[in-house]
């Protein structure tokens, strides 16, 4: 019955992985042929080849990166507009994917796009399911933004039809820096920033265990 | 004068209808009812009557009889499946326009079917009413009450079950013969169906609260911390489902009222009627000469035709005056 069981446990979430409810969007550049790569770890774990016609600024792909395995392991070819987006998702499973996308023309293969640096134009989406709240990191250091997840006393409203956020991310941290969310509503980031980032749920530290110290016959009174 | 009179006193009369009352339970199962496209449910409901003080004059008055209901329901709920995304985006494009794209779907949950029992027994409403005796003069051939039930006893299609109670089996060997017959006439009769909405309303908070906890301590982990995770807790979730929005009085008071418990069971009580007697003389009559003596055709039985009867209600009893005659032989 359940499908996304790693959905539920998800408390961390890094800028350049698509993994369960992290979307990445990229946009097509031109017209042409591409080959996107989705890796886990070093490995290439699946590719898609993705060819893009005529300008079309509305047409988007979604991706989903971890679609069982293609016959011959290849995937049917995916069509869109140049300048069109790339929606790169993970409809399942518990691995996280990094992506890369080559561009293939006469004079060879060029990688244009790594999510390890995201850039002004990409988008990182995270749709957090456990309540709390995540803080900010670039480059693991902590910068200001805090995003709380917080469940509604109210009636609920499906988790798909909740209005998705939108904010900034850069060098300096999230703008706004505090950002609600329900447990389900996207969070669009528009990335500002080429560093890695990462978005974190706080754990409240472990009461240290007291010691108790038993007396034995031979303890000082 | 009459030449016998059958005399009931008050505790006589009250026995009489107790017997009645028994006669009167039943049991009615609706079909399913949905409610809303993932919800649906049927509810079987069983009644019976509990006859408390008789006051005489003109009718017989009831005080204090109980109409007693156990509900049992059983719903269905389909959990319908949980799913992120969807949502439309709008950003501008570094190439300097804005555009939109809809995130792709994720289902979190695949949805399951939570069907659950609850049962509101011994739901009592106080009974105001008046009933009216009537001698009636039975005669099968003449007659438009006999029911379904009796007619196929009639017939010899109904089931052995009855031949096998001698009291039921007595009742519709009696019930098809020409005779006098003593009947219960309702006369008014006033009662909510319903007399405390929050007693029924809190038994039934109860049981689904108890039916929840069991439901959610059979799921998955990994099931139960998705649905309350994205839901809630499990109660608001399925009284979401259920359409039920605090107010358990209401809720409840519907969907008993969609049943139309008080069309059925009165239609189910006058097509009883139809055919109840209280007490029953046949139109003629056979008594052996003694009870040592059995019936022969060198001692026939003695016999009698009832030619008139008539009722009187009077304060501490009820009257039966009957006239008698000879056979024609």
């Amino acid at each position: 019955m359940q499908k996304n069981s790693q959905a539920f446990k998800r408390e961390h979430f890094p800028s350049h992985l698509v993994g369960a409810l992290t979307y990445i969007m990229w946009n097509v550049p031109a017209a042409g042929d591409y080959l996107i790569s989705a890796w886990v770890s070093d490995k290439p774990f699946r590719e898609f080849p993705l060819k893009a016609g005529q300008e079309d600024l509305n047409s988007f792909a979604h991706i989903d990166v971890a679609t069982p395995k293609f016959t011959r392991n290849v995937a049917p070819e995916i069509q869109i507009g140049a300048k069109g987006t790339v929606i790169f998702y993970c409809s399942g499973g518990f691995r996280e994917f990094r992506i890369t996308v080559t561009q293939k023309s006469d004079g060879g293969e060029k990688e244009i796009f790594n999510s390890e640096h995201l850039s002004r134009g990409d988008h990182f989406v995270m749709v957090p399911i456990v309540s709390g709240k995540y803080d900010f990191t670039v480059d693991s250091k902590k910068q200001p933004g805090t995003i709380t997840v917080r469940s509604s006393s109210e009636k609920k409203t499906p988790a798909s039809q909740l209005e998705p956020k939108q904010a900034t991310a850069t060098d300096g941290g999230l703008s706004p820096d505090k950002i609600e969310l329900r447990p389900g509503q996207p969070l669009v980031l528009e990335i500002q920033t080429s560093k890695k980032f990462e978005i974190t749920l706080l754990r409240d530290k472990p009461t240290p265990k007291r010691i108790r110290t038993i007396p034995t016959p031979n303890s000082p009174a | 004068m009459a030449d016998f009179t059958l005399a009931l006193s008050r505790n006589g009369i009250k026995d009489i209808l107790v017997t009645l009352a028994d006669r009167a339970a039943g049991k009615v199962n609706s079909d399913p009812v949905p409610l809303g496209t993932s919800v649906s449910y049927t509810v079987s409901t069983s009644w019976r009557f509990e006859i408390g003080d008789l006051f005489f004059a003109p009718m017989i008055e009831l005080n204090e009889t109980d109409f007693v209901l156990d509900f049992h329901f059983k719903f269905r709920i389909e959990v319908p499946k949980i799913e992120v995304g969807g949502q439309t985006v709008c950003f501008a494009k570094p190439f300097g326009e804005v555009s939109c794209v809809t995130l792709p779907v994720i289902t979190l949950y695949d949805g399951g079917v939570f069907e659950f029992d609850i049962g509101i027994d011994g739901f009592r409403s106080e009974i105001e009413g008046a009933i009216d005796f009537q001698i009636v003069h039975f005669k099968p051939e003449e007659s438009d009450q006999l029911d379904t039930t009796i007619r196929f006893f009639w017939e010899n299609r109904v089931s052995n079950a009855f031949a096998e109670t001698p009291e039921v089996s007595d009742f519709f060997a009696m019930a098809m013969k020409q005779g006098w017959e003593l009947r219960i006439i309702p006369g008014w009769m006033d009662f909510d169906l319903i007399d405390e909405p929050g007693t029924i309303a809190g038994q039934f908070e109860r049981e689904l609260s108890n039916a929840i906890t069991t439901w959610g301590a059979d799921l998955s982990a990994s099931d139960r911390d998705a649905l309350l995770d994205l839901s809630g807790d499990l109660t608001t979730l399925i009284e979401g489902l259920l359409d039920i929005h605090d107010d358990h009085d209401t809720w409840i008071l519907a969907r008993i009222s969609e049943l139309g418990i008080v069309r059925e069971v009165a239609k189910i009580l006058s097509d009883r009627l139809g055919f109840f007697y209280l007490v029953k003389l046949l139109h003629e009559q056979k008594f052996p000469i003694s009870e040592d003596i059995p019936f022969s055709e060198d001692i026939p039985p003695v016999r009698f035709e009832i030619s008139n009867a008539a009722l009187t209600i009077e304060p501490e009893e009820l009257k039966i005056e009957v006239d008698i005659k000879a056979p024609d032989l």
